[in-house]
């Protein structure tokens, strides 16, 4: 399922988080999103989870309008998330918040937990651990793990290498491709940009609120607006 | 056994409290299971001791049929209640609830079917002590077999945070309207039993300091776990029924106990229980 954002307007107060922003995210595809800090990256996964509401603009996947609807729905129709700050259960244990991950399916049993956990990059895990005395990095695959654990049709990964060491960050580009090659759709946020560039197959660049450019990575990168801008030099 | 029945006859009354406060901690434990804050089981007693009573005294229902109605009406309350204290959380939601159980005890207080200040008296005494433990245990084996249940974890990750428990997928409103529907049903039963074994009622039993123990025994039984909190329950019972010596100061024992288990057992006795069992394995470990 292909999710579209067409024309995206949030508003806080009197400042456009968004204005008019579009977005369009086709299954198996990882699309990146960058732009500097308060470019509304976040603000626009909020604004499909529906955690914020929309002043115009639609979101719909496939078929489906997702504007309007409370996050429940919307988490139902197949959009999974992750978080700029880890939001596990942190008092339940790793086996509980990937139950929670899956709380509206039927068929994720202990036995499939655990290759679900080896797949986010989790190996010797204890089950019964609390999720908040996990290590940083596995606390991040653990998040990553309880939203594949929902069969997302679109997943939104918020900032997932943060606090990621280079081989970890490694390990999670091939978790993102691999996830996107099962013919899930994508989002991903980050600022590294080493790793947007290896993962991504198409890349749109937010600044104040509106898109600043939006293409391949190479494009991206070769964009004077964007290089002025966001990154200052070519990469 | 002879011993045993002669024990029993001196301390029925209290074996009776016992057993009614711990259905009402298991009530407000299920609220905290959600993470709700909600204060309004003294009133979900009071609703479903009056409509049983009433309807038993004063519309000649049989039991039977006043029972369940009464419990039905307490948790049909409880689910009303949920609606307009749905955006409420904490101490906002503590403080709405415990308005709510005010404008029960008013209410009842000025109503001439409930007996007014006087109370409501010739309740028939139909129930007795099985009845109170049978209920207690048929509770406590419902939220025993649904411990697992994915109702269960819905309530626990609305409780850790709703957000995202929103985003995996959980209507936390429903959970919120559901738990407490659930707990007022389960402290509508402790309202039928206490009803039906002290001949009468009156406003001031389910007044503010009843609400005000309830939440103690789960604090001292563990806020979360439905075996402390009846555990809980038998202790702050039986506490001031064992100090009676100490006279007017005997309440001053909870005060105590209660300051004891907040500053070195927060987790309350099922944290404590829990520990226990953990620290044999932990020794094998370090040895």
């Amino acid at each position: 399922m292909a999710l579209a954002l067409e024309g995206v307007r949030v508003r806080f107060g009197g400042v456009d988080a968004l204005a008019g922003v579009s977005v369009r995210i086709e299954p198996g595809s990882v699309v990146g999103l960058i732009g500097p800090n308060g470019a509304g990256k976040t603000t626009l996964v909020n604004a499909t989870t529906g955690i914020v509401s929309l002043a115009g603009g639609t979101i719909s996947l496939d078929d489906v309008r997702l504007d309007g609807k409370r996050p429940y729905q919307i988490a139902r129709c197949g959009v999974a998330r992750t978080y700029q700050n880890i939001r596990l259960f942190g008092a339940l244990d790793v086996e509980d918040n990937l139950r929670a991950g899956a709380i509206r399916r039927s068929d994720l049993n202990t036995n499939a937990m655990l290759p679900l956990l080896e797949r986010a990059g989790m190996r010797d895990v204890d089950l019964r651990t609390p999720a908040a005395s996990l290590a940083y990095g596995d606390q991040r695959r653990l998040e990553i793990a309880r939203a594949l654990a929902s069969s997302p049709a679109i997943l939104m990964l918020d900032e997932p290498a943060a606090g990621m060491n280079p081989s970890e960050t490694l390990a999670l580009a091939a978790l993102v491709r691999s996830i996107a090659d099962d013919g899930i759709g994508v989002l991903l946020i980050e600022h590294d940009v080493a790793l947007v560039r290896r993962v991504c197959d198409r890349v749109t660049v937010l600044n104040f609120g509106t898109v600043l450019a939006e293409g391949t990575p190479d494009d991206v990168a070769r964009d004077p607006a964007v290089i002025e801008a966001y990154l200052g030099a070519a990469v | 056994m002879h011993e045993l029945l002669a024990l029993f006859a001196r301390y029925h009354t209290l074996v009776d409290q016992i057993g009614i406060n711990a259905i009402l901690a298991l009530s407000l434990s299920v609220c905290l299971r959600a993470g709700q804050l909600a204060l309004a089981q003294a009133a979900f007693m009071g609703i479903a001791g009056y409509v049983s009573a009433i309807c038993v005294v004063t519309f000649g229902w049989p039991l039977a049929v006043a029972a369940p109605f009464a419990v039905a009406v307490s948790g049909l309350v409880g689910a009303l209640l949920a609606l307009p204290v749905e955006r409420l959380r904490g101490v906002y939601l503590a403080i709405a609830t415990i308005g709510f159980g005010e404008i029960v005890r008013i209410v009842a207080y000025n109503l001439q079917i409930t007996g007014g200040g006087d109370g409501l008296n010739g309740i028939p005494p139909l129930l007795s002590t099985p009845w109170i433990y049978a209920t207690l245990l048929a509770i406590g084996v419902i939220l025993y077999a649904v411990r697992n249940s994915r109702f269960a974890l819905a309530q626990a990750i609305t409780r850790e945070d709703e957000a995202a428990a929103a985003g995996v997928g959980v209507d936390t409103g429903r959970v919120r309207v559901v738990t407490l529907a659930c707990a007022g049903a389960i402290a509508g039963c402790a309202g039928v039993l206490y009803a039906f074994t002290n001949f009468f009622l009156t406003p001031s039993d389910f007044a503010f300091g009843r609400m005000e123990q309830i939440l103690v025994y789960c604090v001292i039984g563990g806020v979360t776990s439905p075996l402390g909190a009846v555990l809980g329950a038998a202790v702050m019972t039986i506490l001031p029924e064992a100090f009676r010596f100490l006279q007017n100061f005997r309440d001053v024992l909870s005060g105590v106990v209660l300051l004891l288990v907040i500053i070195f057992a927060p987790g309350g006795i099922a944290a404590v229980w829990s520990g226990m069992r953990k620290k044999p394995a932990a020794q094998i470990g370090s040895a």
